[in-house]
């Protein structure tokens, strides 16, 4: 391997990563999430006993498995895009297999949860909580039910030998777009897990 | 790419005998779009209903509420009219530059079977709430039905503008990014519009909280994407129009 020639190496310049228009799609989705973020806090401070009281119903030990599941994706998403940047395609199209793979243990994890809630007789009729533990938190897996279709995109760019420049952006943007839906899961966690 | 170039170039230079320009003809249908945006939310105001009407209300309420400022309600709902017909001329400035696009004539289609339905989207409801209004002395619960059969479809048929928006959404981004008729990130700006009215498809299930028809999610968050969406496309597409009159 030859030494790259000092006026091959970029200069480290602030870049946005993936394309500008998924920004437009993140941002937005972040703030209409955000909304949901203060139904939720108005919620509780409208009455803290009853938003305690229905917390307990959930299963605090599923939410912790889900949130280590969904951060574990974030993490591995982030070393696919590297691998895809360092022209390393088999390790690329692994950790984009598992990251799709976390995907889908998160959605497993959250439909037992679900039926769980169901069969206790907690239903989004219940009442204010219920309503925006199954509405919010639907609209998340919907979300991450979207963002598997967008991974399997992802996965059939680094499956090439060679990536260009539009390709590398593709699979950055499908990387923001993942680690929005984590993130915004974190607060999700927070809010209906721990708030309380 | 030739061809639509020259034949860009030939409407905007196309003169009728009255001087009417083709250039002069689209601003107009791009101006629709505030105008449009004005007299909705306009209307809404002049009905006293921003914030809107709980759909709790009892018929009494309801009948109550219609038999007060009767005519400026009956104002409010000929605003409404007229704006759904304004619409329609953005539609056809939208389809404009979608017809330019290669490969995306079935697309320019949609967006229009969209608006156009988006056109009824407006008009229908405007036409019960004028029936509802019409006589306020009735028995409560026909007008308290007559306003539900407006109100939900007002707030909630999102259909029509899903269509259109994503016809756009998705013709904006099999553009060739070296010739781009409109600018990339208004096709992920549809489809995010796209997304955000979503909520608007559960009022029917809540008569309080955010999803109700008057709650944070349903009415706030669908009404400020909507006339968001118009003022932002009108933005998009007069800068076009100014570009190429350049």
């Amino acid at each position: 391997m030859s030494a790259a020639p000092p006026a091959e190496r970029e200069a480290p310049v602030s870049r946005t990563p993936g394309e500008t228009g998924i920004w437009i799609f993140v941002l937005g989705d972040m703030v209409v999430f955000a909304v949901c973020f203060v139904v939720l806090a108005v919620t509780y401070a409208h009455d803290r006993a009853a938003y305690a009281a229905d917390q307990q119903a959930l299963h605090l030990g599923l939410g912790i498995v889900n949130t280590v599941v969904l951060v574990t994706t974030s993490l591995t998403m982030a070393l696919a895009v590297r691998a895809a940047r360092l022209a390393r395609p088999r390790t690329a199209v692994r950790l984009v297999v598992a990251t799709m793979a976390g995907a889908v243990v998160f959605a497993a994890v959250k439909v037992v949860e679900y039926t769980d809630l169901v069969v206790a007789g907690h239903t989004a009729r219940s009442d204010d909580f219920f309503l925006y533990y199954f509405c919010f938190t639907g609209l998340h897996l919907l979300h991450v039910v979207i963002g598997l279709a967008v991974l399997g995109g992802v996965l059939r760019i680094v499956r090439r030998p060679v990536l260009g420049r539009a390709d590398l952006s593709l699979v950055e943007s499908g990387a923001s777009y993942w680690h929005m839906v984590d993130l915004l899961w974190l607060v999700l966690f927070g809010l209906l897990y721990t708030l309380g | 790419m030739t061809t639509v170039r020259a034949a860009r170039e030939r409407d905007v230079a196309a003169v009728t005998p009255r001087g009417l320009t083709e250039h002069r003809v689209q601003t107009w249908c791009v101006w629709s779009a505030p105008l449009f945006v004005a007299l909705l939310f306009g209307a809404l105001l002049v009905a006293g209903w921003v914030p809107p009407p709980s759909p709790s209300q009892t018929p009494g309420q309801v009948a109550a509420m219609y038999a007060e400022h009767t005519d400026l309600k009956r104002l409010a709902f000929v605003l409404l009219f007229l704006g759904g017909g304004m619409s329609a001329a953005f539609v056809a400035a939208i389809d404009h530059r979608l017809e330019q696009i290669p490969g995306a004539r079935a697309l320019a289609r949609l967006q229009v079977i969209g608006g156009t339905l988006g056109v009824f989207a407006v008009v229908l409801p405007a036409i019960v709430f004028m029936v509802a209004a019409y006589r306020p002395e009735r028995n409560p619960e026909i007008t308290q039905a007559l306003h539900d059969l407006a109100f939900i479809p007002f707030i909630g048929n999102l259909v029509p503008f899903l269509i259109q928006a994503i016809a756009i959404g998705v013709a904006v981004l099999m553009q060739d990014p070296e010739r781009p008729v409109l600018p990339r990130w208004v096709g992920f700006y549809n489809l995010w519009t796209a997304f955000l009215t979503l909520p608007g498809l559960l009022l029917i299930f809540f008569r309080t909280g955010a999803f109700a028809w008057n709650g944070v999610l349903v009415f706030w968050v669908v009404a400020t994407v909507f006339g968001g969406w118009f003022l932002v496309m009108f933005w998009v597409l007069r800068d076009v129009l100014r570009a190429e009159a350049r």
